[in-house]
């Protein structure tokens, strides 16, 4: 396989709730599996978006990703190398990445200098006397100017935060960037800015973009391909253009209907998608997206669907997903 | 709208950003209030006194003279004499030479311990956090004051011993409250980014971590030195303070307290001194605490 | 006077930031027919949740509110109120964040309740079938069951459903939503949308919706402002202000938005950012960021002017504006 970024049926839970209520009644402790069993493969310098709602698994997985919290099973490999196990310093700087929340995103206590300068220090990317002017360069590299070197977080506008919240991400050279609703706390205005950098480094730097958000015109932006993610499992895999031309699987399909759409008439509240999703405690059986589902028939009470299709790169997890053909 | 909503009440203006780009930043020091500096002088004032008492005070403060036994107010003796005939001016200059070295050491010795502590049981959780805030949850169970008690016997009365039981006990209250901090700090993303960069446990605790917690135990430490020295006074006037002779505010206090219908000054002056430099403290802190938050 | 149910002439909102005057809603002007829901379109910081909040009476206690705000209680003539009257008689309004908007300690019958009570004097009872009437009104299933329950029980979707519930509770004629749906995801979000859109029609309920959003403002509202560093620059039906807008600040907007519909090849955005409050730029506020700013536009204050039969803009040039080639 000469994919570069491999995710391989990777799963992550968490104990939740009392251990010992649970033994007390005789029950196994709770466990929570926030992502179950997802794969897919990413080259270099392709962008993946993660698309889902909240709860879906889509944070969860990043984070399984960069190693900030263990696989409790299935496998991530990196160019050949497996990322099982601990990780050594090399091998965490060739995942980094981008959080959310601009205001909680930054040391409060380190000027901007003073934060780069650390990682350009300890993982030793550029000879010391060199850190400065490097520091200066990752600046002009996200286009702000390097006077706000000196500035501490709380002297910066959210979308100067997020750039720099990139910058720290870049500092370390990384080989793949996860970008974690890296734009949804910011004004549409500044939005559009940060987007377009995350392009241009992409294919600049040649990194592999992962981007992750809720907001499907915004994936749509920047992703070469999309996976549908939906109660920690992906109901869908494939290029951007045909997910948005003519999504396959019933849930991406009310989740297109539901977004307001600029530029579009659509009255609200007319989407297919009833109710909430389950629990991910306490899934229904066969296709968890069963409940909601406009389409579902007795098969999908008693199996759950593969993620397939015609092609690798071409996959839907719904029974009926490819009873038409393409069009 | 029937339920007042918090968020909508709590109104500040919007934030606002300032269209110039930061050059550099006001540092900490800057940006403290000018109470800090009140405060700052007046604690100032308090080490002046007890490290130049044996210059500017006119008696022995250990001086007996019998014969002149609760003065009142003269040229002579400024705030009178005790029931021994020493000299009360005296006495409280030099009690600042006690009641201070114990105050700031009962304190600051408790909050660096706790600090450490509640950070390392924050940040490491597991059987760390296990051991230390099961050892901080017997510490408080036990009554204080037996605790000094026993201390103060094993370890004999004086100074050291004092202190000795103020560390002991006070960390605790340290350990909880950063420890909390920790707690919510570990999970904020600016961690999250450092651990994802590859850092060091121990650097992340150090640089991430330790520098946006430590401000609590700032801004509580200033009121705990008050409160050590008045525990100070209390376990004084318990017998298990500093021994007599020695000038003590506490001490003064329990001897002046017989004599405060006839001489009210007695026990009120070193009473005024204590609540000076809890004044003195308390605006520090505040201060501290509004420029950390600034 | 009209039959406008609310009017509000040269708002203006003024903060004391240590000593220094802030006005970030600096003549705010809008008018506002029964049943109609205007959208108010912003970004953080553009005084577009502090004019709501200043209709309601909700401002902190160091703001200053100028300007005059009318409100038609009934069908006679309106009159200028003091924002405490209209209180649980008439306008209502609904947050961003359910959780900390409602009352943890009340369970969520209690809570919806607590409005009939107070202000319709109803007894215990009354009110609370008719929190659970609300409740069955704005679509939370099983509300007998779910009144017993406490706020953090219920899901951020369900908790929206309580907010309505409980603002619905004193039969307003005006719902002011303060982004009441950016926290949700997007098919809660469609839900709660079409529910405020469905309570409108019935109840004939007059909406303002406040959101950064443009795409939440074009399915949800009638008419739109659009507000830039304290005022309102653009006026209009939604649909034309979309289809030709007549401020460079609404085009810039709107091509900052990442299409759905379509592939997008560059979105623009917006050079610079929006200006301090402490001190706004002379004349237009947005020329320094315009790129069709000409020299006459920083000279005098610029107030809205009618382009179009229903449309205004504060803009002297509208004519440069090329449109988005639609």
């Amino acid at each position: 396989m000469s994919d570069f970024l491999e995710i391989k049926d990777v799963t992550v839970t968490f104990k939740v709730g009392s251990t010992i209520a649970a033994r007390l009644k005789g029950d196994p402790p709770p466990i929570l599996t926030a992502v179950d069993g997802i794969s897919f493969e990413a080259d270099r310098g392709e962008s993946i978006g993660i698309v889902g709602e909240s709860g879906c698994g889509k944070s969860t997985l990043a984070k399984a990703i960069t190693g900030l919290v263990p696989v409790a099973s299935g496998s991530i490999h990196l160019d050949g190398v497996d990322l099982a196990g601990k990780r050594d310093r090399a091998t965490m700087r060739r995942i980094q990445m981008v959080f959310q929340d601009p205001s909680s995103s930054l040391n409060p206590s380190l000027t901007v200098e003073k934060m780069l300068s650390e990682l350009l220090r300890v993982h030793e990317i550029v000879p010391r006397e060199k850190i400065p002017d490097r520091c200066a360069e990752l600046l002009e590299l996200v286009e702000l100017p390097p006077s706000l070197l000196t500035a501490l977080p709380r002297r910066l506008s959210g979308g100067q935060r997020q750039r720099i919240g990139i910058a720290r991400a870049l500092a370390l050279e990384p080989e793949v960037l996860i970008a974690d609703e890296a734009v949804a706390a910011l004004d549409v205005s500044v939005q559009a800015p940060v987007l377009n950098l995350l392009n241009s480094l992409r294919e600049n730097l040649g990194l592999t973009l992962m981007f992750i958000s809720h907001d499907l015109a915004v994936v749509r932006y920047v992703s070469d391909r999309v996976v549908v993610m939906y109660l920690g499992r992906a109901v869908e895999d494939r290029p951007t253009a045909e997910l948005f031309d003519n999504p396959r699987h019933p849930y991406t399909k009310a989740l297109m209907a539901a977004a307001p759409k600029f530029g579009v008439k659509k009255k609200p509240g007319e989407s297919a998608l009833k109710g909430e999703p389950p629990s991910a405690l306490d899934l229904p059986s066969g296709c968890r997206f069963r409940p909601r589902c406009p389409l579902a028939a007795e098969i999908c009470e008693q199996t759950e669907p593969d993620l397939t299709g015609p092609s690798e790169i071409e996959r839907a997890a719904c029974h009926f997903a490819w009873d038409e053909a393409p069009a | 709208m029937t339920t007042p909503p918090s968020a909508a009440y709590e109104g500040v203006p919007p934030t606002i950003e300032p269209l110039e780009v930061p050059i550099g930043e006001r540092g900490l020091w800057r940006r403290m209030p000018k109470k800090v500096w009140v405060g700052v002088g007046i604690v100032a004032t308090y080490v002046l006194v007890a490290l130049l008492a044996p210059v500017i005070a006119p008696y022995d403060p250990l001086m007996i003279d019998p014969a002149n036994s609760l003065a009142s107010p003269s040229a002579d003796h400024l705030l009178g004499t005790d029931q021994l005939g020493r000299d009360i001016f005296s006495r409280l200059l030099y009690a600042a030479r006690v009641d201070l070295p114990i105050g700031f050491l009962g304190a600051f010795l408790p909050a660096i311990a706790g600090t450490i502590l509640g950070a390392l049981a924050g940040f490491y959780g597991r059987w760390v956090d296990t051991v230390i805030m099961r050892t901080a949850d017997v510490v408080q169970a036990f009554p204080a004051y037996i605790l000094v008690i026993v201390l103060v016997f094993a370890l004999g009365q004086g100074a050291r011993s004092i202190i000795i039981a103020f560390t002991v006990l006070a960390w605790v209250v340290y350990a909880r409250i950063i420890r909390g901090e920790v707690l919510r700090v570990r999970d904020l993303d600016y961690v999250h980014a450092a651990r994802v960069a590859g850092l060091r446990n121990l650097r992340i605790l150090r640089v991430h971590v330790f520098p946006n917690v430590i401000s609590q135990t700032i801004v509580y430490l200033p009121s705990d030195i008050v409160f050590a020295t008045l525990a100070l006074a209390s376990f004084s006037f318990l017998g298990l303070g500093i021994p007599p002779p020695t000038a003590e505010w506490g001490a003064m206090i329990a001897d002046g307290q017989p004599f405060i219908t006839t001489n009210w000054w007695f026990a009120t002056v070193p009473g005024l001194a204590i609540v000076g430099l809890g004044l003195g403290l308390s605006l520090i802190a505040e201060g501290f605490e509004e420029a950390l938050r600034g | 006077m009209s039959g406008n149910l609310l009017e509000v002439t040269d708002l203006r909102v003024t903060f004391d930031v240590h000593g220094r005057q802030v006005t970030p809603v600096d003549g705010v002007s809008l008018t506002l027919e029964r049943g109609v829901a205007l959208g108010i379109a912003g970004e953080s910081g553009s005084g577009k949740s502090l004019s709501l909040k200043s209709i309601i009476g909700l401002l902190p206690p160091n703001a200053t509110v100028g300007g005059e705000l009318r409100f038609a209680l009934d069908r006679e003539a309106p009159i200028p109120y003091a924002p405490a009257d209209v209180h649980g008689h008439g306008i209502s309004i609904i947050f961003q964040e359910p959780m900390t908007a409602l009352n943890p300690t009340m369970r969520v019958g209690d809570l919806i309740a607590e409005g009939p009570k107070l202000h319709k004097g109803m007894g215990k009872k009354e009110a609370e079938e008719r929190a659970i009437e609300l409740m069955r009104l704005v679509g939370i299933p099983t509300p007998e069951r779910r009144a017993r329950m406490w706020p953090h029980q219920l899901s951020g979707g369900l908790r929206q459903r309580v907010m309505i519930a409980t603002a619905l509770s004193v039969e307003p004629q005006l719902l002011l939503c303060d982004e009441p749906t950016t926290a949700l995801d997007v098919s809660i979000q469609d839900q709660i949308l079409g529910l405020l859109q469905e309570l409108r029609t019935r109840l004939n309920m007059a909406i303002i919706f406040v959101s950064h959003d443009l795409a939440v403002l074009g399915e949800i509202c009638d008419r739109l402002a659009i507000m830039y560093a304290g005022r309102i620059v653009e006026t209009g039906p939604v649909d034309e202000v979309f289809a030709d807008p007549q401020h460079p600040y609404t085009e810039a907007l709107m091509t900052s938005v990442p299409s759905f519909g379509a592939t997008t090849d560059k979105l623009i955005g917006i050079e610079g950012r929006p200006p301090d409050p402490r001190d706004f730029p002379p004349g237009c506020r947005f020329a320094p960021r315009c790129d069709y700013a000409q020299e006459d536009c920083t000279s005098a204050d610029h107030h809205l002017a009618d382009v179009a039969p229903g449309r205004t803009t504060a803009c002297i040039h509208p004519e440069l504006i090329e449109g988005l080639g639609q």
